[in-house]
């Protein structure tokens, strides 16, 4: 037979008796939906999970320290950026063997401990760093300097006394985890002259001077590092430049060499975190990454999300044994037709080929209907879970959260729900199998001659 | 007439016993018969008789328990059961007792059942269905599902989609089982014309004694053997 009369007759058997066919189609949909939206509830708690993860820090970061006494020199950093897989390097130099201050060019407010660190001015951009006010540095840039959020509230008022020097900057964490708006700082760091004083040990006299340019303000992002919150940053070349024009001029000669606090080394894809993390260890060095941690949450979260679609898989299980009864009974039914066609010349196959395709069309329908409406349950679910923050919000962000907010419960991606009709048709075929077989072989075309 | 032509059909020691509980049923007993080309050959019998399962084996309904039915000299009750198919779409038109119209097709579909499962495509074999209802009389009735017709209109369906295929044996199992006696003669006549017409053999099974002036040839069972086999000239 042809296909498309077997798809008309099939559709013609269907109608025959619509009220079966259609209570059979509402236990596939149920299952369907049963099962899509399980996995939805999956899919939205790895993706808060990922959510969580990322705010912890980079994903895709692994932070390299020394191991030991070892030191993180140069030719570490060209090391490690040659490892398979590692995307690029961006690494902190924080001098050690000196005393840094930063004081406001009128000499009034003073911070004793800075946080100045050095980072390569390619390395910001790179690895993404967040401006808040201004611009990030550029290596041409000698005297520029980028300060963390909060930096400014690490100033003292030298002209006030001790315990009322400093603006309490911690009154802006709310006790519920939520944040106001910070104080007013004493001054605002862009647009103001900064001094940066090198000094050694406690020997007043020894001390050397030089300009800073405030060029901008980090967006916080501690995943990044504490240094956009409190801490500044220069070019590393520029500051390495400061601290050995200081130990120049005083004859220190304490190990010169640049030496690096920590590498942050990012991996090209998530997938070879581990490889690169591996890799870094037999190299010697003293790793941490969110990539054992991850590992662990995601399987528990594949674990979980199996046993929510093993619960949805039983009503479509439910669903394939409907499929399999209106098989049977239609096939009961039609015995005497069965062999009235097989009587009239129709292949076994063709037969075969004609329950098997009601199942499956049961299946198609069951799907699609299923996916369309878990899709919109999946809407209604997110909005009542989530209808205390939704109803003060206008209508156009209402509508981003239901359709990306990382805070939604059910997610359903499309190939899920592309997956779950496939599925479906599945179902209807293996459901359907058992009776087409029997319909095709063991009704023979002598039921054409019976006559009861 | 026999001598110089080959039988179209020819059966051979044909044993059919069925086996309800534990007695054995000898339903056919070693029959022999040829039937030749151009033939109406009614097997003639009351219930019980065994023409029924005469039929059953001659058409490879059914697989017999000892003997032989030959067709052009392959023997039909061992092929499988896509050759079985392809030999009747080929050869055999079926008409039976209960019409067996498949109830949701309209006559035309009906008609052209036999041609959609040799894969043949919808207008030609929707064309040559509108001929054949032309003919039996139903022109005005191509487009009626079957609970909308009396049962002489059923059974002219049911003739003319054993027809659509130009079978060379037609097989006819109480055709007339349900019809009032105008209605029978119509049928059997048309029948009858078109199997002289095309040269086609038919097998009428019947216990209708009546049907018998319109057969060539009338083959009597009783007790699963042929008592009686006579041509009427």
């Amino acid at each position: 037979m042809r296909l498309l009369d077997l798809i008309i007759t099939c559709i013609h058997n269907l109608f025959r008796h619509r009220g079966r066919t259609i209570l059979t189609i509402v236990g596939v949909v149920v299952g369907c939906c049963s099962v899509v939206l399980m996995i939805s509830f999956g899919v939205a708690m790895k993706i808060s999970m990922n959510e969580m993860l990322a705010s912890m820090g980079d994903l895709s970061v692994v932070e390299v320290r020394p191991k030991g006494n070892k030191k993180l020199t140069d030719s570490d950093l060209k090391k490690i950026s040659k490892i398979k897989h590692v995307d690029s390097v961006m690494s902190t130099y924080s001098p050690s063997d000196v005393e840094i201050t930063v004081r406001t060019a009128d000499g009034r407010y003073l911070n004793t401990w800075p946080g100045l660190k050095g980072i390569y001015a390619d390395d910001l951009e790179k690895f993404e760093l967040k401006i808040y006010k201004g611009e990030l540095i550029k290596k041409t840039q000698k005297n520029g300097v980028v300060l963390g959020r909060y930096s400014v509230y690490d100033f003292t008022d030298t002209m006030r006394p001790e315990g009322y020097n400093t603006i309490d900057i911690w009154s802006m964490y709310n006790l519920d985890g939520t944040r106001s708006e910070p104080p007013d700082p004493y001054f605002d760091p862009m647009g103001t002259k900064l001094v940066l004083t090198i000094s050694e040990g406690n020997s007043k006299t020894r001390k050397m001077e030089f300009d800073l340019d405030v060029e901008g303000i980090f967006e916080e992002d501690d995943s990044k590092g504490y240094f956009t919150s409190f801490g500044m940053v220069m070019d590393t070349k520029a500051l390495y430049e400061m601290i050995n024009q200081f130990k120049r001029e005083y004859g220190i000669t304490t190990d010169s060499r640049l030496n690096y606090e920590s590498f942050r080394v990012r991996a090209d894809d998530l997938s070879t975190v581990p490889e690169v993390d591996n890799s870094l260890k037999s190299n010697g060095y003293e790793t941490s990454s969110m990539e054992s941690y991850r590992k662990q949450i995601e399987d528990d979260a594949n674990k979980r999300q199996l046993m929510f679609a093993g619960l949805g898989v039983i009503s479509l299980f439910v669903a394939a044994l409907g499929i399999m009864n209106t098989m049977i009974m239609a096939i009961s039914e039609r015995t005497r037709e069965i062999g009235v066609m097989k009587a009239l010349g129709c292949f076994v196959g063709d037969i075969r080929k004609m329950f098997l395709m009601e199942a499956g069309f049961i299946g198609l329908i069951g799907g699609l209907v299923g996916s369309i409406g878990s899709v919109l349950l999946s809407y209604i679910v997110n909005y009542v879970a989530l209808y205390d923050t939704l109803k003060e919000m206008p209508w156009e962000e209402v509508k981003n959260v239901l359709l990306t907010g990382t805070q939604r419960i059910s997610v359903v991606p499309w190939q899920l729900a592309i997956g779950a009709v496939i599925f479906s048709v599945f179902v209807g075929i293996a459901s359907g199998y058992y009776p087409a077989n029997r319909a095709a072989t063991k009704i023979s075309a002598l039921e054409a001659i019976k006559s009861d | 007439m026999e001598d110089g032509l080959k039988p179209v059909i020819s059966v051979r020691n044909l044993r059919k016993l069925y086996k309800p509980g534990n007695e054995v049923v000898v339903a056919l007993d070693r029959i022999n018969l040829d039937i030749y080309k151009g033939e109406i050959c009614m097997i003639f019998g009351t219930s019980g008789s065994g023409k029924s399962t005469f039929l059953n084996q001659l058409a490879a309904l059914e697989k017999p328990t000892e003997g032989e039915v030959l067709m052009g000299g392959i023997n039909i009750s061992k092929l499988n059961e896509d050759e079985l198919a392809r030999f009747r779409q080929l050869y055999f038109g079926f008409i039976f007792q209960a019409y067996n119209l498949i109830p949701t097709m309209n006559a035309i579909e009906n008609v052209a059942a036999p041609l959609m499962f040799r894969g043949v495509d919808k207008y030609t074999r929707n064309e040559l269905a509108k001929q054949l209802l032309d003919k039996v009389g139903l022109g005005s009735r191509m487009e009626h599902y079957p609970r909308e017709m009396s049962g002489g209109q059923q059974q002219r369906v049911g003739i003319a989609r054993a027809l659509i295929t130009k079978p060379k044996i037609i097989f006819a199992d109480e055709p007339t089982g349900n019809l009032d006696t105008k209605t029978t003669i119509e049928v059997i006549e048309m029948i009858r014309d078109y199997a002289i017409k095309n040269q086609s053999t038919v097998i009428l099974v019947s216990h209708e004694p009546e049907l018998a002036s319109y057969a060539t040839r009338v083959v009597t069972l009783m007790d699963g053997n042929i008592v009686d086999d006579k041509r009427n000239n």
